[in-house]
């Protein structure tokens, strides 16, 4: 059992061209920015738009290949969807939602009911199941959208967004029992989100979308060690450079100056630097730092007990230090700094 | 603090309150000749129980017709995007502001004995809809469909289609997903468009006189029998137009939430 969707299309300004695998019992996010083709991925699985190239595969059952003109509707492949804002349907109970797909496939009335009943308490909404979806609230909604979705048993399990209709606290917790519900289901689950902490605690596998083309790959602690985008670098809170190096460990960045990494790959490279591996001082530092750039600070970003500093400069950096740090050297936008990271910090490789 | 409104101009507050009296007028004038004691007696005369009887079995089977060929249109000028959908739905509203007698004229020229249509129907199938009760349910549909469908249309344009996606998903096909998801979303926009297109057909004259001629007891409905009755008995026409001006004010208060909103 496995899904291989090979997704090109053309909507308006975004051209769509993403290679997505998934196995059983593996979550896969798709993450991007807003725009980037990540909905239209999913609709595009479940079949509720007719990809232009390419071709959906489910279990060696071809859904979708223009080139046989092969096509089969969404309502006769086993695929479950959660749609962002739910899209409960507002006349039925929260039960009648549920057994919705179960009557759908003929399953007689009261078992349906049963059935559904059963999933509701599942999900921890089981006392609801009379409320109509205007009753709900957004984390109740959401679980009875799940359950909706599971009840039929598909082979697919698709989500979008399914956390972005929540406020900050619903978030965590609903996040937390999403990840459960997600590994009880034993197909394969593929979840959308532009929030990477929802990927992270969510999926096995990110594939990173910008623009309709997948950017990177992969489990997300090699996104974190290697982002190969600006995007990703953002996304995970590294500072990434690009540049070339010579072997002997300098990396050229061009533009803005280099940088010293232990490190002995050779050619295009991409350098990654941690922020809390960046130090900074309000006098140029002396000592065994190879790598010193003065620079001002542009803006502070509280984040928890962390401050991100962003100091503009020959190489721009992002460093992440104490609020009690902040303090001490007296930082505010405009303050002039030496930033220096130790070469052994640095992480090169192949670009 | 409440913003005072501007008053209007006195030519047009004069010529506002000459258009409500235009409206208001002829209305008292029929309210004030009504044979209120008599009411009873009139409306059992046979002519107007007739009249009365045959109206609403035609205008409950145009409106019927209306649901069973509208709803499918309506679901396919809204849901589909086939070829001259536009022309389509201006063919459509034509009736709307076509004469009703000009209809009459071209459903006789169609359907009539000799009509486009008409001599199959008469020759293979013996079927005769002219001046019969058929033709005039006929005659009321052709004018007061369009008002079911471009409601029905309305209602479908304005159903987030999300929940057929979704219905779909769960495996519901598309006659299930319209039968238990669309159509009791949409059934506000039915009802009303159910209601216009009753109360259109109740007052239809032109194209019923025309298609289905005058013959009390299986084509003469309330307006036509008014048309007649107001030379022989004015009271009899004067009881049949309360009857219809009563339906057309419970028609309207019951739809005011949709057509007057607060």
């Amino acid at each position: 059992m496995s899904l291989d969707a090979v997704v090109g299309m053309t909507l308006g300004p975004l051209a769509l061209d993403v290679t997505l695998d998934a196995q059983p019992g593996e979550t896969v996010v798709l993450l991007g920015p807003n725009g980037a083709g990540k909905t239209t991925m999913l609709r595009a699985i479940a079949g509720l738009l007719p990809v232009d190239s390419g071709h959906i595969v489910l279990d060696g059952q071809v859904l979708d290949d223009p080139r046989t003109a092969t096509w089969t509707p969404p309502e006769r492949r086993s695929v479950g969807y959660v749609f962002q804002d739910h899209a409960l349907f507002p006349h039925l109970s929260a039960l009648e939602n549920v057994a919705f797909g179960l009557r759908a496939r003929g399953i007689r009335h009261r078992d349906a009911r049963e059935r559904a009943q059963a999933w509701l308490e599942r999900v921890g909404v089981g006392t609801h199941a009379a409320a109509r979806p205007r009753g709900l609230s957004g984390g109740q909604a959401q679980r009875v959208a799940l359950a909706r979705a599971l009840a039929p048993e598909p082979r697919v399990l698709l989500l979008d967004e399914p956390l972005a209709a929540l406020d900050a606290t619903g978030r965590i917790a609903t996040r937390r029992e999403l990840r459960r519900h997600l590994a009880a289901h034993d197909g394969v689950r593929v979840v959308v989100t532009h929030d990477p902490v929802d990927a992270m605690t969510l999926g096995d596998r990110v594939v990173v979308v910008e623009a309709g083309r997948v950017v990177q790959a992969g489990p997300l602690a090699d996104l974190r060690a290697r982002p190969r985008s600006r995007y990703v670098a953002d996304l995970v809170g590294v500072n990434l450079y690009r540049g070339s190096a010579d072997g002997d460990g300098t990396v050229r960045i061009p533009d803005h100056g280099e940088l010293v990494a232990a490190s002995d790959v050779v050619g295009d490279v991409f350098a990654v630097v941690p922020p809390n591996a960046v130090a900074l001082y309000r006098n140029e530092p002396e000592g065994t730092p190879r790598n010193v750039v003065a620079g001002t600070v542009e803006h502070l970003d509280v984040e928890g007990d962390r401050v991100r500093v962003i100091v503009a400069g020959p190489v721009p950096v992002t460093a992440e230090v104490t609020p009690a740090a902040v303090d001490d050297l007296e930082l505010t936008p405009g303050t002039t700094v030496w930033a220096s990271i130790k070469a052994t910090e640095i992480t090169v490789y192949p670009a | 603090m409440r913003h005072r409104r501007r008053r209007p101009p006195v030519a047009v507050a004069v010529l506002a309150a000459v258009a409500v009296a235009f409206f208001v007028v002829p209305l008292v004038g029929l309210l004030q000749r009504a044979p209120w004691s008599e009411l009873a007696g009139d409306l059992t005369d046979p002519v107007v129980r007739d009249a009365l009887r045959l109206s609403i079995v035609c205008s409950v089977g145009a409106t019927a017709l209306a649901f069973v060929l509208g709803l499918p249109l309506a679901w396919v000028l809204a849901r589909t995007d086939l070829p001259g959908r536009r022309l389509v739905r201006a063919l459509v509203l034509l009736p709307m502001v076509l004469p009703p007698v000009v209809g009459g004229v071209a459903l006789l020229l169609a359907f009539g004995r000799r009509g486009l249509v008409g001599q199959y129907l008469d020759d293979w199938f013996g079927i005769t809809l002219p001046f019969t009760t058929w033709g005039a349910i006929l005659a009321e549909a052709f004018v007061a469909m369009p008002f079911f469908v471009i409601v029905v249309e309305a209602g479908l344009r304005s159903l987030d289609t999300r929940y057929e996606e979704a219905a779909a998903t769960l495996g519901a096909r598309r006659f299930t997903t319209f039968r238990r998801v669309v159509l009791p979303l949409i059934a506000p926009s039915v009802i009303a468009g159910a209601a216009l297109t009753w109360a259109r057909a109740l007052g239809e004259f032109g194209a019923t006189i025309l298609f289905a001629g005058n013959l009390q007891g299986k084509t003469q409905t309330m307006p036509l029998a008014i048309f007649v009755e107001l030379q022989t008995n004015l009271g009899g026409a004067i009881a049949l137009s309360l009857v219809l001006l009563a339906v057309s004010i419970v028609v309207l208060v019951s739809l005011r939430d949709r057509w007057f909103p607060a």
